[in-house]
């Protein structure tokens, strides 16, 4: 009994003396950052956020694009923020309403924001599917680092090799099999939508934990098209070719692939589809989408976006997030809350195609 | 190739990048023998580190930190039972028989020269591998992760179980609980009665943190001894019992350990099955191809080599999808992917051209990674082993402690704590009635792999996937082992010991009657599950539904062997009439999975002893979740050492104040995690 007192109290008391070593280092670590960071403004917000940890809580796991943007910009926020120390937590779950639903209910003193598939919060919020328990048209928006677009992309070397391919081979028949991360994802929810304004014959194929795991089913061989973000497939083009862009304007980095709009009348759609796509396309054009909790004060909630712009135009970020293959493009919180409010607004005109039979 | 491999290590010869090496392996090291921490925790709180480092030095001090990682989340895992991480919970089944004959230090030994071999054989067929990387992208249909699954469902499912019914109901409890949460296939929340912290499904840390290791922590203060009864034998300096003697098991059984890291090394290749069934699928596979089955979980070395060496070569082999890909096979994989955008290279074809030689430098990590872990694990081992001889009353609110806040790190999920509790006590009902835990474990972990893949295999490949080769063979081998075993018992041969106490198992139904309650809840929860069920769309219960109907059909076969003795056999034939357990009692008390009313002083019996465990674990969790960790972590400590039942003030404090430091400096200060606070404060 009494040995096994004492080995319990000598093993914590190394571990106590390990911790507090540890503590010392950081500490000072803090000091030093704090000291690079002096060029902050006297203004009482800077003061604020001054030796503050700022937490960006991701709804997905490590690794897939949300995570990416939240990792490449936070030492750019810390930067212009000046705080001691940003943190990314991820919070996966509920396909990604558990860490939506933090972000959104956590504590509105502008210490924690956290990066959304804002696509797929509106959505959600338009179903009003359980979980949903935010509004979005009450984000506090900070910006939108990418601007990359969805697209529907199809084998490389498979038979088809345009959206008309696609079309005609419904025509004659064929289902087409559309992969899509999961149900009710805003993925999933564009490709049906899109399919159900052309009246193609498809079937969605949709069971993954997030868009690589789709890709490694698409790069099986698997399905007819899938349904992801441009800059998903820069990396695969010898595997995956994209035939329609999920936007009103053509994009720059894919100057050959169609809009959804143009093939629409391109195909004698009907106007009341066209206006629905439209809609469509304004809640996906959302990206990666940073926002803060409602009831941020004012001017923290300034600092906030002043910070994330300029950590937009930083050229080490823009250098940064080129080399990992990612499309930049800022979007401003107006911007954002204009798209919201419109999406909102606008959820009835596609509702139709949405919740039509395949 | 061979001047690549050159000048990668010597890339890798620089004070510097020694130093991280070092370091890297040393935090893994420690964080992989805290319950709960391994895997990515640690991980996540290096990332921020990287920022602006040379990639291959980043590299080195992630996958180092990794490697180290997954060589002590079995330390946990054969001195108490409780995996420092869910993929080492195969290492408990002969790891943990070991200990308790007081061979932990020995199983340590076989644990590191295991992962070590399987390491490096993981890192030449990675390197082997390389330029084959990009053919890999069309290798894997959902027919063959079905049939894998399948597989090792087939493998563990009777491993370790009383009965033949109770094997098959253990696996599909864990069925049942794995499709709790968001299903992908229809968007639909199952089972989770509109409470977000189930949204996401049980935690697999919680799952085999509870089941295993709290499970036995209450089995230990049951019993109201050590893990080692014997406390003043000086085990590890004994032959047979040393760290020597571990390695000299492992160099005796190589084959085994080449066979287990090659299979490990297949597994990680496969992006999301490899990792979690990984260990399992090779314990299997050593109890089917071993000359000597029935001898698996009662502590021998064969059951230890197995897991342990496909658990870093499964790590070598998941390299491949990931920089090929950049498709994660487990969770510390994508936390590389995390890495490699901070760092800007771009996994998938790119980086097989531009970043060749990084790939080359991971694989010598992993190698040296491996063999560092290893040696600083023997050096500990006879230290670290005494752990095993801490009376189980003292112990356990230490385990309890790091699980409370290794799991919470590893989720944020408070609801977490209360779950991880409950599969406690299930896990202690479980091993009471001879119920299979490594079923019911990778049956929840291949749940929702079977039902992804089996929707997927029907959407895409139909009957084609006979087709397949790689199918085939999956199918071929599962065909072997479910017939096999009937055609070798025609041949009158492999009846082993089990077998025998089975014909004993004519129990007079009175000794049954204290069972009667888990036959007739199984049939009341599968009923319960198949109506909840009912509100979900069709392809959202198809699945759970066949699962559910299967158990309770099962189910029903249960509850009648407790009235027709005709099925008994079937049903609850290892349940030892007492007077045989009295005698393997004092044969070898270690086989007897809990001591059953071994009356301890005070005529309190082991029974009441293990409710007050439980009583103790949830009185904790309600103090986490009233007070908050930081006040609840001392508080609880006090009032555990105060208690009259183990009074010892001066422990009291001590422990309070360690680990109120330990919560408080390296939960919330150093790893940064937010733990919940008191629900009055926020």
């Amino acid at each position: 009994m009494n040995g096994s007192v004492k080995r319990i109290t000598v093993a914590v008391a190394i571990m106590a003396a390990a911790l507090l070593g540890g503590c010392e280092s950081r500490r000072e670590a803090a000091q030093s950052s704090k000291a690079g960071s002096a060029e902050t403004s006297q203004a009482s917000t800077a003061e604020f956020f001054k030796g503050q940890v700022l937490t960006i809580i991701v709804p997905y796991g490590p690794g897939g694009g949300y995570d990416q943007w939240a990792r490449l910009v936070s030492p750019y926020m810390q930067k212009y923020l000046g705080v001691r120390k940003v943190l990314v937590v991820n919070q996966p779950g509920g396909g990604g309403l558990v860490g939506t639903d933090k972000i959104y209910s956590a504590q509105p003193d502008g210490l924690t924001i956290g990066d959304t598939n804002a696509a797929g919060d509106v959505f959600s919020q338009l179903a009003k599917e359980t979980g949903a328990s935010f509004d979005v048209q009450k984000f506090n928006w900070i910006g939108r680092p990418d601007d990359d677009p969805h697209i529907i992309a199809v084998h490389v070397e498979g038979p088809y090799k345009s959206f008309g391919d696609l079309l005609q081979a419904a025509e004659h028949g064929t289902t087409l099999k559309a992969l899509a991360t999961g149900a009710g994802s805003s993925d999933y929810n564009a490709g049906v939508i899109t399919l159900n304004a052309f009246k193609t014959r498809y079937q969605m194929v949709a069971a993954f934990t997030g868009s690589s795991d789709e890709k490694a089913s698409f790069l099986g061989g698997n399905g007819d098209t899938m349904s992801v973000s441009a800059s998903d497939i820069a990396q695969i083009v010898k595997h995956a070719k994209p035939v329609l862009l999920i936007t009103e304007e053509p994009f720059s980095k894919l100057p050959d692939v169609p809009t959804v709009i143009d093939a629409a009348r391109k195909q004698n759609v009907p106007e009341g589809s066209i206006k629905a796509l439209q809609a469509m396309v304004g809640i996906m054009s959302m990206g990666h989408a940073f926002f803060a909790p409602p009831g941020v004060p004012a001017d923290r909630l300034a600092a906030l976006r002043a910070a994330f712009q300029k950590a937009m135009a930083d050229k080490e970020f823009i250098a940064s997030a080129q080399k990992a293959d990612l499309y930049l493009g800022y979007a401003s919180a107006e911007e954002l809350k204009q798209k919201t409010d419109a999406a909102v607004a606008n959820g009835a005109l596609f509702q139709p195609l949405l919740s039509a039979k395949q | 190739m061979l001047d690549m491999l050159g000048s990668s290590f010597l890339s890798l010869l620089n004070l510097q990048t020694i130093l991280l090496f070092l370091g890297g392996n040393l935090l893994g090291t420690f964080a992989g023998a805290i319950p709960g921490l391994g895997g990515a925790v640690l991980l996540t709180v290096l990332l921020p580190f990287i920022y602006g480092m040379e990639p291959l030095r980043a590299l080195v001090l992630l996958l180092a930190a990794h490697t180290g990682i997954y060589f002590s989340a079995s330390i946990t895992a054969i001195l108490l039972n409780t995996p420092g991480a869910a993929e080492s919970a195969a290492t408990t089944l002969d790891g943990y028989a070991m200990s308790q004959q007081g061979k932990g230090t020995r199983a340590l030994g076989i644990s590191a020269a295991a992962t070590t071999i399987g390491g490096w054989v993981g890192v030449v067929v990675l390197v082997l591998m390389i330029p084959l990387m990009q053919k890999m992208s069309t290798f894997f249909q959902p027919s063959e992760y079905l049939l894998l699954a399948i597989l090792a469902i087939v493998l563990i499912g009777q491993l370790r179980s009383g009965s033949l019914t109770k094997g098959l109901l253990s696996g599909l409890a864990g069925l049942l609980i794995s499709f709790v949460g968001y299903d992908p296939i229809t968007g639909a929340l199952r089972f989770s009665f509109d409470w977000i912290y189930l949204y996401n499904g049980f935690n697999v840390t919680a799952v085999a943190l509870g089941i295993f290791g709290l499970g036995e922590m209450f089995i230990l203060y049951g019993r109201n001894q050590a893990v080692v009864q014997n406390q003043d034998f000086k085990f590890s300096s004994q032959p047979g019992f040393r760290v020597m003697d571990g390695v000299r098991d492992v160099f005796d059984h190589l084959g085994l350990t080449f066979r287990s890291a090659l299979i490990g090394t297949f597994l990680g290749l496969i992006p999301g099955i490899g990792g979690l069934a990984a260990n399992f699928i090779s314990y299997g596979h050593a109890v089917k191809t071993s000359k000597h089955p029935e001898k698996f979980g009662t502590g021998i070395p064969e059951g230890v080599i197995a897991p342990e060496g496909s658990s870093i070569s499964k790590e070598a082999g998941s390299l491949v999808p990931t920089c090929a890909l950049g498709i994660p096979s487990g969770v510390g994989m994508a936390i590389l992917m995390s890495a490699f955008t901070i760092l800007g290279i771009v996994p998938g074809p790119p980086m097989l051209t531009s970043h060749v030689d990084l790939i080359y430098g991971m694989a010598w990590v992993i190698g040296i990674g491996s063999l560092l872990a290893s040696l600083t694990g023997l050096a500990i081992a006879p230290l670290l082993a005494r752990v095993a001889q801490v009376r189980g009353p003292i112990l356990v609110p230490f385990i309890f402690t790091f699980s409370y806040l290794g799991v919470y790190a590893a989720s944020l999920n408070p609801g977490e704590i209360l779950f991880m509790a409950v599969f406690g006590v299930l896990g202690l009902v479980g091993r009471r009635y001879d119920y299979s835990l490594p079923a019911a474990l990778i049956g929840f972990i291949l749940g929702k792999i079977v039902e992804k893949n089996l929707y997927l295999a029907v959407s895409f490949q139909d009957m084609h996937f006979l087709y397949r080769p790689l199918s085939d063979l999956l199918l071929l081998l599962i065909l072997a082992l479910l017939v096999g075993p009937y055609l070798t018992r025609r041949f009158g041969k492999r009846r082993n010991g089990k077998m025998a106490a089975m014909k004993g198992g004519q129990a007079p139904v009175k000794a049954l009657r204290p069972e009667l309650l888990v036959d007739v809840l199984w049939v009341v929860l599968s009923i319960s599950y198949l109506a909840i069920a009912r509100s979900y769309p069709p392809d959202g219960r198809l699945i759970p539904d066949v699962v559910g109907v299967a158990t309770l059909i099962i189910g029903l076969v249960q509850l009648a062997g407790n009235f027709i003795p005709a099925l008994r056999p079937f049903t609850h034939a290892r349940e030892i009439p007492e007077l045989d357990r009295k005698e393997m009692e004092n044969e070898n008390p270690a086989i007897i999975p809990n001591g059953k009313s071994s009356p301890v002083k005070g005529g309190d019996t082991a029974e009441h002893r293990q409710m007050r465990a439980i009583g103790w674990a949830f009185g904790y969790v309600a103090g986490i979740y009233v007070l908050g960790y930081l006040i609840a972590v001392p508080v609880f400590f006090l009032t555990y050492f105060l208690a009259t039942a183990h009074r010892n003030w001066k422990l009291a404090v001590i422990s309070a104040a360690a680990m109120g430091l330990i919560t408080w400096g390296v939960f919330e200060q150093l790893l940064m995690i937010h733990l919940p606070g008191s629900i009055f404060l926020s």
